[in-house]
């Protein structure tokens, strides 16, 4: 065996071991927050979390549309009750009032424990009695008593009713056929929540696939059509998006690299030698990040095919430079140092995907750093030893139109493109077209109209998003519920003053024991309330014994278990509830939605120190300009640290800066056509960026070598080639659904078309000034 | 002349109606009633509505005025004991009472919906619409027919037993409602002429 031989043996197999380890061994995950902001203060960190995992995540919003009104109504009783049979939810509601009656009787049954009235001064007193009775009474001889009848002889105080007015009354869509329907009438609308949190994946999967399944059983014609809107819904949706994303974009852009390679080589063995150190890489790529992560994301295997565009770059600086009669090593000793350089500035390249924050993005770059080192180091050191010896590339084409090393004629008419570029990138910008977009909606995968879908479907059931919310924690729930009473008469004075609309205290139904426990006390002994009453209807038409009901009851609630949130357990109330109150971090927090906020700076003046008043838009658009400002931080690092890389490698700061400049140039270029013709900035957009000056340093590096002057020609088919793959897979890129990997793709194919046709402008080959 | 002859011509028609029905005694159908009062463009009364509540010793009484226009709306005029102003108006129910003015949409509320169905169809003659909420039976004749009106819905039944209403020709002339909890209330109806 001879020592290429056996070289190649080894690797094969050191291929084909880690290729078994990733199969067997390596974890897949497909959850696409990783890509999204996971906050960078506690505040946005909780409001994130609550986004993915909380209350809002497990609302699934339903509308059956394409049948007369009277069939829908049918089949969405139907699919109520197939939904709450199926196990999957927890909660269905269709407006059919079934529920309300459910809520009425949990609220009648705790008012005495709920109503504000027992914190009054003798709640019960004779006086009290007379006027309630009077008011009953009244109320008896108007339409509306036939109602007020039912809870007379339990409730002739009517704490039920007030309860029920300190309760922000929700609203809801237009009834039809008894449920609820669009404005329009056109789709009956539905609400429900599923049992499995919006974060877990397999259970939100097995949701849909229930909703599909009592769809197809409650439907009465084939005309129906049901849609239906969740974040987990749409988790799972984004999920299959990125899966078919992964498969399809890593075979194209995989099909396109061969197809250059064998243009440039015209030999499958060569193609295949070339492919090799990029497989090492990415095979490497996937173990460090899956010991590193714990698993690897599926966008993350998916970049890593357009890795190996990147990493068969390095083969082809060796094998495009093969002359007659020198050796592999000889070439290497050329042109390691270029290598060298170009391999180093790409792992810088790759220093803001690292540090952005985004743990997929980190990902990212791990797999970029190693893919990109084993790859070089495959290259210098192990791919010498097996090209067969006295191969050489078949000759290089003529490109008459590059004419040469300096390549006169085109130059001009390059500048005149640049010009008019340029000027159409002023012009768009002078249009004030928006350079950031920090809309967290745009890191979603699906499309736009997935997204309006939601929206409309979120309006008509009257549940619009909640713009402001007040807080307040506290070390136990019992802190967290007492903290959120004191809210109350600020609140109220608020709403006097209009400073607010409306507001929604989860104190109101789930009193502090403390509360509680002084309500409890204030309810008279039976033998009191019974002789006071007596004396208050004296004079009434009232039949005598007509309220023993409402002595029992009071009775009864000076004994019973004080209310909790799990009183409300399975109702529309502690569906609310769990959005209102939850543990987080070892401490409890009460969440105050508030509407129509009219006097933001008033409302905070009024707050207690404890309340914090959070603006969820501002938050999250604060967040994502936060995670931007990061990202540029951190490509100004990394830039400097490229230009160190250069100018140690090239030995002089001078020559670094004048192969940097173009590219730099190029990037900027670059995000200027990106937010004139295509499309605003994002955090994404920006570590692309430096990833875009790692790689198009390469190409100036290229241009500025010996290599260029000694052998144009060489040159430019090497430049061809290595800018044809990185084309051609970033290109490919662009196309895929998940925002991280469409910004990284669009920004780094402009921004190579940029480097290539600043570095041709402004670089000449080193020698120039020698000779 | 002409009114001998026309007179003529009715009994012709009532003869004819007779034979057709070639029936029992229970010949009048909902429907003829209903034909009856679904000319009338738009009636004023007075009312006077006697509620017997279990809950309380004596009964309540309350007096005021009933409008109904063609073909939607409702108003009935409490004057006493307590004022009120009760409008409906198409799918919409409004309540101007002593703690001020309530809207409600008819469709939020299965039971009062059917409540105020039960007199507003009537009036309108609309048969559909009554049918929708009650089983409707019709006894008597045209001359003095009475209508008893069963719910179908478990919502509506868990409200009302039972509506009667009765009245002469194209007149109502009382409403006699029993309630679930086994409370009933009167209401007598008179017609208010040469109103404009």
């Amino acid at each position: 065996m001879t020592r290429r031989q056996g070289a190649l043996v080894a690797l094969a197999a050191l291929i084909a071991a880690s290729a078994w380890y990733s199969l067997r061994h390596v974890t897949l995950d497909s959850d696409y927050s990783a890509f999204l902001p996971a906050g960078t203060s506690d505040t946005q960190r909780a409001l994130m979390r609550e986004l993915r995992e909380g209350l809002g995540s497990r609302v699934v919003l339903i509308a059956l549309g394409g049948a007369p009104q009277p069939e829908l109504a049918q089949a969405s009783r139907k699919l109520v009750a197939a939904l709450e049979q199926s196990g999957a939810f927890r909660y269905a509601n269709n407006g059919s009032g079934n529920l309300a009656q459910r809520e009425l009787a949990l609220i009648g049954e705790h008012r005495y424990a709920l109503s504000d009235r027992l914190d009054a001064p003798d709640p019960f007193s004779r006086d009290a009695l007379r006027a309630a009775l009077e008011e009953r009474l009244a109320s008896l001889s108007t339409s509306a008593g036939v109602l007020d009848k039912l809870l007379l002889a339990s409730d002739p105080t009517a704490e039920t009713r007030r309860v029920l007015a300190r309760m922000s009354p929700m609203r809801s869509p237009p009834r039809s056929d008894g449920v609820w329907f669009d404005p329009e009438g056109k789709r009956a609308l539905l609400v429900a929540q599923t049992r499995a949190f919006g974060s877990d994946l397999e259970g939100q999967a097995g949701a849909v696939a229930a909703l599909e399944q009592a769809f197809a059983a409650s439907r009465t014609s084939g005309a129906m059509t049901l849609e239906y809107s969740s974040p987990g819904t749409m988790a799972v949706r984004s999920r299959a998006l990125i899966a078919g994303d992964a498969r399809t974009l890593s075979l194209v852009s995989m099909a396109g690299v061969l197809a250059i390679l064998a243009w440039a080589y015209r030999s499958p063995a060569v193609v295949a030698l070339c492919v090799l150190p990029a497989v090492c890489g990415l095979l490497a790529g996937v173990l460090i990040v899956d010991a590193g992560f714990g698993s690897i994301h599926g966008i993350t295997l998916a970049f890593g095919a357009t890795l190996l565009g990147e990493a068969v770059d390095y083969p082809t600086y060796l094998l495009t430079q093969m002359r007659e009669g020198a050796s592999a090593h000889e070439v290497t000793a050329r042109i390691g140092r270029l290598l060298g350089l170009a391999v180093l500035t790409t792992v810088c390249g790759a220093f803001a995907l690292l540090f952005s924050g985004f743990p997929g993005l980190a990902q990212l770059g791990a797999m970029t750093v190693t893919g990109v080192l084993v790859a070089g180091a495959a290259t210098l050191w192990v791919l010498p030893h097996v090209v067969p010896a006295g191969w050489r590339p078949p000759p290089p084409p003529r490109w008459s139109w590059l004419s040469g090393s300096t390549g006169r004629s085109w130059r001009p008419a390059l500048r005149w493109g640049l010009v008019a570029v340029a000027t159409a990138c002023v012009l768009a910008l002078a249009w004030q077209r928006p350079w950031w977009d920090d809309d967290l909606a745009s890191m979603s995968p699906l499309p736009a109209s997935a997204k309006s879908s939601d929206a409309q479907l979120r309006s008509a059931l009257g549940a619009p998003d909640v713009r402001y919310v007040l807080t307040v924690s506290g070390e136990s729930r019992e802190d967290a519920l007492r903290r959120s009473e004191a809210l109350r008469p600020v609140l109220d004075a608020a709403v006097a003053s209009r400073q607010l609309g409306a507001f929604d205290l989860v104190s109101d139904l789930v009193p502090s024991e403390d509360t509680q426990a002084r309500r409890r006390q204030a309810l008279p002994d039976p033998q009191r309330l019974r002789a006071d009453l007596e004396s208050a209807a004296a004079g009434l038409p009232f039949r005598p014994g007509v309220f023993e009901p409402f002595v029992e009851g009071v009775a009864r609630a000076r004994d019973v278990a004080p209310v909790t949130p799990e009183t409300f357990n399975d109702s529309a109330l502690g569906f609310k509830m769990d959005g209102l109150l939850r543990q987080d971090g070892g401490r409890w927090h009460v969440v105050v939605p508030l509407t129509e906020v009219r006097d933001t700076a008033g409302l905070v003046r009024a707050l207690p120190a404890d309340a914090r008043l959070i603006d969820l838009r501002g938050e999250t658009t604060a967040m994502m300009a936060a995670y931007r400002e990061r990202g540029l931080g951190f490509s100004a690092i990394g830039l400097v640290l490229i230009y160190a890389v250069l100018a140690v490698g090239l030995r002089s700061p001078a020559r670094a800066a004048k192969v940097l400049l173009p590219v730099v140039l190029a990037a900027i270029a670059a995000a200027a056509i990106l937010v004139a013709f295509l499309e605003p900035l994002t955090v994404f957009h920006y570590v692309a960026l430096l990833l875009t000056i790692g790689i198009g340093v390469n190409y100036a590096l290229l241009m500025a070598s010996p290599v260029a002057r000694d052998d144009p020609a060489a040159m430019w088919r090497t430049l061809a080639v290595v800018s044809g793959t990185a084309l051609v897979t970033f290109g490919v890129l662009a196309f895929a659904h998940a925002p991280v990997l469409h910004a990284i793709g669009v920004t780094v194919t402009v921004g190579v078309i940029a480097s290539l046709v600043f570095a041709a402008m402004l670089v000449r080959p080193v020698a120039e000034g020698v000779a | 002349m002409i009114s001998s002859r026309s007179r003529a011509l009715d009994c012709a028609t009532a003869l004819a109606i007779a034979f057709a029905m070639a029936g029992p005694a229970l010949a009048l159908e909902p429907g003829e009633v209903l034909a009856g009062l679904a000319r009338v463009e738009r009636s004023d009364a007075t009312f006077e509505e006697t509620r017997h509540i279990a809950a309380l010793t004596a009964p309540v009484v309350r007096r005021g005025t009933l409008r109904y226009v063609r073909p939607s709306d409702l108003e009935m005029v409490v004057q006493t004991p307590v004022p009120e102003r009760v409008r409906v108006s198409g799918t919409t129910l409004t309540i101007e009472g002593r703690n001020g003015v309530r809207e409600v949409r008819l469709a939020d509320m299965p039971a009062i919906a059917g409540w105020v169905e039960s007199v507003r169809a009537t009036l309108a003659g609309d048969a559909p619409a009554l049918g929708r909420h009650f089983t409707v039976r019709a006894s008597g004749d045209i001359s003095r027919w009475q209508l008893d009106l069963t719910p179908l819905s478990a919502e509506l039944a868990a409200f009302v037993t039972r509506v009667t209403i009765s009245g002469a020709n194209a007149q109502i002339g009382r409403i006699d409602v029993i309630e679930a909890s086994g409370d009933r209330s009167e209401m007598v109806v008179s017609p208010v002429r040469g109103k404009p």
